[in-house]
């Protein structure tokens, strides 16, 4: 899953800064980004408008996800629910064993 | 040392996440795989802004490192076949050794071509997408 989606699944949340993001997306992906990472996609995300810039907060700045940011996570989403369906669905009708 | 790397990186995001960034790398448990991350973001940033700027694609770029890397591939082969004891042997002769070097370039090129660390193309196709 790319980062840029992972901030977004973050911001869902509420608006958080780059510290508070990078710690949830590891708590609920369990992948720790580096802050090259975090804050280049973050970086794509405000030019995008997917995401915007809060007031600084001591020293701080948080970002809050835009409409279109959640539309982009909707889209995403939906298209990966599709997968994992379609994944159970083929698992089911071949067994594990029968694919040797 | 972290102010070093950073320094790199392209004026407006610098101005925008440094002292954010800084101070996340002063705290990292793992400061030099972050500093590696850092700088691999910073030469994406850098590959994207040039880019930009350029006719050629991406796609153009890649196409041509696995050209390189296959015409390097094909020169490995063929001084293999000159060798007594064909592969393993390479690596060893003034004339044969220098075959590797368009295969890791031309790979290396494909690489970064391929990367998506830097590129907005993915974040740019639901730009304008409607929600249903």
């Amino acid at each position: 899953m790319s980062p840029a989606l992972l901030i977004l699944l973050s911001l869902l949340e509420g608006p958080r800064h780059g510290y508070a993001i990078a710690a949830d997306i590891e708590a609920f992906a369990g992948k720790r980004l580096g802050p090259g990472t975090l804050y280049g996609a973050i970086g794509r995300l405000v030019d995008a408008g997917f995401v915007i810039e809060l007031p600084e907060v001591e020293r701080r700045k948080p970002f809050q996800i835009t409409e279109l940011g959640q539309r982009h996570v909707q889209v995403e989403t939906r298209s990966m629910a599709a997968i994992v369906r379609t994944a159970k669905a083929r698992r089911v009708e071949r067994p594990v064993a029968d694919q040797t | 040392m972290n102010r070093i790397v950073i320094r790199f990186a392209p004026k407006t995001w610098r101005d925008r996440y440094e002292a954010e960034v800084l101070e996340m790398l002063s705290q990292s448990p793992h400061p030099l795989l972050d500093r590696f991350d850092l700088l691999m973001t910073i030469l994406a940033m850098r590959v994207d802004e040039r880019m930009k700027n350029m006719w050629v694609s991406r796609r153009m770029i890649g196409s041509f490192g696995f050209v390189l890397a296959l015409t390097g591939l094909a020169a490995m082969w063929f001084a293999a076949g000159h060798l007594t004891t064909g592969w393993a042997e390479l690596p060893f002769h003034w004339w044969s050794a220098p075959t590797v070097i368009p295969v890791i370039f031309g790979l290396g090129v494909v690489g970064l071509a391929a990367t998506r660390r830097g590129s907005t193309s993915t974040i740019a196709t639901h730009k304008g997408e409607k929600a249903t």
